[in-house]
């Protein structure tokens, strides 16, 4: 659609004067080309303004339109691919590179203020090639993380954390071979391992997917519960990437709330014991204050309440503890993101118009087939 | 590149990619400022606040321009142009006849003053860097004219400088093109080796040049092509002269302008370059006499405010014809600029009643004012807004009248003495107060947006592109694109006061500078809002005794008095940043004054009128009190800032 209609479009549907299209259609067009239209699961053809026109018809004209307009305008927090690519960028030289300094400096027994030397040290270039980066999932963006950090070897960066026996023999065999040009010498058989591993995504709204306990038997379940088994697994040949007992297991989140952080500290601590050492680092947090809130956005939410299709809820929705009006596990996020829109955020935006009788202003494309 | 929604938005000319559109929102009437003698024999130094169209004008003598220009001059927009450039020798019908070569200053030079040599060598090192940029630039603007690709085809152009240059250090001449673009690039390269080195620098490391040799080299008669020269001449242009150190920028001015080039030569800054003493005397410097000065707002507001009107409509007629989805061939023609509507009829009618009952009751029973009522009440005939408008100056003149300390006799007054008085000014006032007391619009129609534009492009830009987002809105909606008076001024107000929000943020010692204007402001609206209106049609300004004026600039009085180096430093940013219009050596009362007018777009914020004339005397201490401390109107006015 052209872009005069679909702003005629909407202009119809919000009931708008000349002075009313005046006023908003400048900021909306801006948003729309800055990041709007580059969202990834709009159908073809389809750009922002004309989806926004299209979301707000199915609201009554008047009191509700408004009301999710002024949510788009106020409260919608869309993370572009821009913002996302400059989130992966930071993470190794402001998040990691500094974490390996300092343990770098411990083991050198040099004064951690004294950076360059510690840089220059064969601690900080061996301990620099001992870590393994690994995606948790496409959004990780790998590639661009490769790409941002030309210090580290291809060799120890993964795009996934399911890692084939043949990989993860060659890793070792590629880190033996740059340990030795370090030391200038044969490592020893205890060097030869991966003493830090990196978990890498884009986005975690509860943390669940990562990692929960099976309601059933108690058994933890979700990505980072698999790789551990994995990792622990003797008979694995992934297993002789590490040493167990010499282990740091870092989580690091593009961008994740609050709730997830809290969530993944919680069941980790259980999940590592006191062998393997562990922590989680998020680049860009969402505090509480960027969820919807009924004490501040009654108008919005109620909308959010009418406005939902139940057919949404299956086995994986309901792992959640909550029906999905509020997004995945009540998480109430107003949070796009460029490729896709996480199901923690409210139904009422990422609803897949083909799928259920709402509309959704960004729709999702569910990983599930049982959403649909 | 797509088209913009809302082409006024487009400031800069460096934003507008292609030169087609460039050309495209080209208005010619800019041109009228080079009408001078010494177009090309005498340094020209074009100043102004940011936005005025420096840059714009720069970049239009340049040889992309220039080309795209010759090749659309068959195209109704850009045939004026054409011939206005051909009437400057800049083009002829064989293509263009000039090559202009454009140096923007804010390319590192500034840093050279950073390093640890002496100042001759810093000096020289400067004149370095710009001898190779202008040779790369010259060569570059040649190969584009004859249409051969850069650095390619430099073979084919031949360097034969008339001068002797031997002293030119790497350089044998005559030569290749080739061989003159390496000895530049080896020369910049050197130098900036330099400004990167972290090592101490050497005087063999470092090339110097003794003066602006690239003029030399690029002169009409020098570089040719197919054993003929290219053009007729060289214009060279410096662009962003202020982003230079101030000891670069006066050694440029005085020391190399001065050397008489074999080049033409134009030079842009900014206003803000100049020190208080400079823009206090509003670049008329002594002694300057080998250059020609423009200063833009100064040019348009003295020289030719009708055509900066004309220039203005014609920038916003190209630019809503450029715009994407809308149709709108007259920007003036979506701004109407009367009330004659049924609306505004019975609000006059209304406001007249309610005037003219005002009015008989201050003149009753007072004789003297008895024909000039009743020449009011015989305007029958007349449309209500006439009538309303003579009803409010009658008032106005019986307030003067009352005023006097020695009242007249009362006896019945001339109606040729009420003609004599009621004359523009109060008729002025009296339309600023009626649509005041009335709410009826008074800043619409194109001349008073023209007006407000304060001789400053960009800020017309400003003001007419919110003008211009209604009507493309309207015309989306598939109504009319006129946008009725009320509407506009209520758009006016609304983007004024945005600017007037952000002022703080946008100019340096914004606080300060708020303060000031908001104060000049404050005291010009209770000056005017005067019920006998007395410095009709409205006070827009202050002045200060020339002599004050001279404290002001000078050095060793505002070094003993810093509340004074502080008020010098304010209306030197507002006069730099056009958000005070200045006039020096103003003789009124025996005394010679310099005036301050408040930029336009202020009149708006201030409910003043938009002419200018009307000021008030103020002294240094006046002024200085206003930057401690908001202009607070006596008591019994309090309320019209309410």
């Amino acid at each position: 659609m052209r872009d005069a209609l679909a702003e005629r479009l909407l202009a119809e549907v919000m009931g708008w004067t000349p002075e009313d299209v005046a006023r908003e259609r400048p900021s909306l067009q801006a948003m729309a080309a800055y990041k709007y239209d580059e969202y990834q699961q709009f159908s073809p053809g389809m750009r922002f303004v004309e989806s926004l026109a299209l979301w707000l018809s199915q609201f009554i004209p008047g009191e509700e339109r408004r009301i999710a307009y002024d949510f788009v305008r106020n409260r919608l927090v869309f993370c572009s691919s821009a913002e996302m690519a400059h989130l992966v960028s930071m993470a190794y030289p402001d998040h990691i590179r500094p974490l390996l300094l300092k343990r770098s400096a411990y083991l050198a027994g040099i004064p951690g203020k004294n950076i360059i030397r510690v840089a220059r040290s064969n601690e900080f270039h061996m301990l620099r090639r001992q870590c393994l980066f690994l995606g948790l999932s496409d959004g990780a963006r790998m590639d661009v993380f490769r790409r941002c950090n030309p210090e580290l070897s291809h060799e120890q960066i993964w795009q996934t954390y399911e890692i084939s026996p043949e990989r993860a023999e060659n890793m070792l065999k590629e880190l033996a071979l740059d340990l030795e040009k370090i030391l200038q010498r044969k490592p020893g058989s205890d060097e030869c391992h991966f003493k830090m591993v990196f978990l890498l995504d884009d986005f975690s709204g509860s943390g669940f997917s990562y990692l929960h306990k099976d309601d059933y038997t108690q058994d933890f379940a979700g990505k980072v519960a698999k790789l551990f088994k994995r990792l622990r697994d003797p008979e694995s040949k992934v297993s002789q990437l590490i040493t167990p007992n010499d282990l740091h297991i870092r989580m690091v989140l593009y961008m994740a709330t609050e709730k997830a952080r809290l969530h993944l500290a919680e069941l980790l601590k259980d999940l590592c014991g006191t062998d393997i050492k562990w922590s989680i680092e998020v680049i860009q947090p969402l505090n509480s204050e960027v969820c919807l809130q009924e004490s501040r956005d009654a108008e919005f939410l109620s909308l959010a309440n009418h406005y939902y299709d139940s057919s949404a809820e299956d086995e994986h929705t309901r792992k959640g503890g909550t029906d999905v009006k509020k997004g995945f596990a009540g998480c109430a996020l107003p949070v796009v993101l460029t490729h896709n829109t996480p199901n923690n955020s409210l139904f009422l935006i990422w609803a897949n118009p083909e799928f259920y009788s709402v509309r959704g202003l960004f729709p999702r494309v569910s990983r599930h087939r049982g959403e649909s | 590149m797509k088209e913009p929604r809302n082409p006024f938005k487009i400031r800069a000319s460096e934003h507008i990619e292609s030169d087609e559109t460039f050309v495209r929102l080209f208005s010619p009437g800019v041109l009228e400022m080079l009408n001078t003698e010494d177009l090309w024999d005498k340094p020209k130094i074009i100043r102004s606040a940011p936005g005025a169209g420096k840059t714009t004008l720069l970049r239009l003598f340049t040889a992309r321009s220039m080309l795209t220009i010759y090749s659309l001059r068959k195209m109704e927009y850009c045939a004026e142009l054409f011939q206005n450039l051909k009437a400057f020798g800049v083009v002829n019908d064989n293509g263009p006849a000039v090559l202009g070569v454009l140096l923007s200053c804010s390319r590192n030079y500034a840093t050279l003053e950073d390093l640890d040599v002496d100042p001759g060598k810093r000096r020289r090192l400067l004149l370095s860097l710009l001898n190779a940029r202008i040779v790369l630039a010259a060569l570059q603007g040649i190969l584009t004219l004859k249409g051969l690709k850069y650095p390619l085809d430099l073979e084919q152009i031949e360097v034969c400088p008339s001068q002797d240059l031997s002293s030119l250090h790497g350089l044998v001449l005559p030569c290749s093109g080739t061989m003159l673009y390496q000895w530049a690039q080896s020369l910049e390269k050197a130098v900036c080796d330099a400004l990167d080195s972290f090592a101490p620098l050497t005087d063999s490391s470092l090339p110097g040049h003794d003066s602006l040799v690239a003029a030399q080299l690029i002169t009409a008669d020098s570089i040719k092509h197919e054993g003929s020269s290219v053009v007729d001449r060289v214009l060279l242009m410096f662009d962003d002269l202020h982003r230079l150190t101030q000891e670069q920028r006066r050694f440029l001015l005085d020391d190399v302008v001065n050397a008489r080039l074999p080049v033409s030569m134009w030079i842009a800054e900014r206003l803000e370059a100049l020190d208080v003493d400079e823009i206090l005397a509003a670049g008329a410097l002594p002694g300057r006499d080998y250059t020609d000065e423009i200063t833009i707002e100064e040019y348009w507001r003295r020289t030719r405010p009708k055509a900066f009107s004309q220039l203005v409509m014609n920038i916003a007629d190209r630019r809503a014809k450029d715009a994407r989805d809308v149709e709108i061939g007259s920007f003036a023609g979506c701004l109407p600029d009367s009330l004659d509507g049924r609306d505004w009829q019975d609000r006059f009618q209304n406001a007249g009643q309610r005037v003219a009952e005002r009015t008989r009751e201050k003149a009753k029973g007072k004789q003297r004012y008895s024909r000039w009522v009743a020449d009011r009440e015989g305007l029958s005939d007349h449309t209500p807004r006439e009538i309303a408008l003579s009803w409010r100056s009658l008032e106005i003149l019986i307030e003067r009248e009352e005023r006097k300390v020695q009242k007249s006799i009362d006896f019945p007054m001339k109606l040729e003495e009420l003609q004599k008085r009621d004359d523009s000014d109060v008729r002025a006032a009296a339309e600023l107060f009626l649509c005041k007391e009335f709410d009826i619009p008074y800043y619409f129609g194109i001349d008073r947006l023209a007006n407000l534009s304060s001789s400053n492009i960009e800020q017309f830009l400003a003001l007419a592109g919110e003008m211009f987002e209604q009507s493309a809105s309207a015309y989306l909606l598939k109504r009319s694109s006129d946008i009725a008076p009320g509407l506009q001024e209520q758009i006016l107000k609304r983007a004024v006061k945005k600017s007037w929000e952000k002022l703080p943020e946008w100019i340096p010692q914004g606080h300060d500078v708020q303060k000031f204007i908001k104060s000049i402001g404050r005291f010009s609206n209770w000056a005017t809002h005067q019920p006998n209106a007395p410095y009709s049609p409205g006070v827009t300004g202050v002045a200060i005794s020339m002599s004050d004026r001279r404290k002001l600039a000078d050095a060793k009085v505002t070094q003993k008095i810093p509340e004074l180096a502080r008020l010098a430093s304010v209306i030197r940013t507002c006069i730099a940043h056009n958000l005070l219009k200045v006039t020096l050596d103003y003789k009124c009362k025996g005394q010679n004054w310099m005036i301050l007018y408040l930029n336009r777009m202020f009149c708006i914020h201030f409910d003043l009128p938009l002419q200018y004339g009307g000021w008030r005397e103020k002294k240094l201490t006046d002024l200085v009190g206003w930057l401690q401390k908001d202009f607070k109107p006596p008591k019994a006015q309090l309320e019209l800032f309410e």
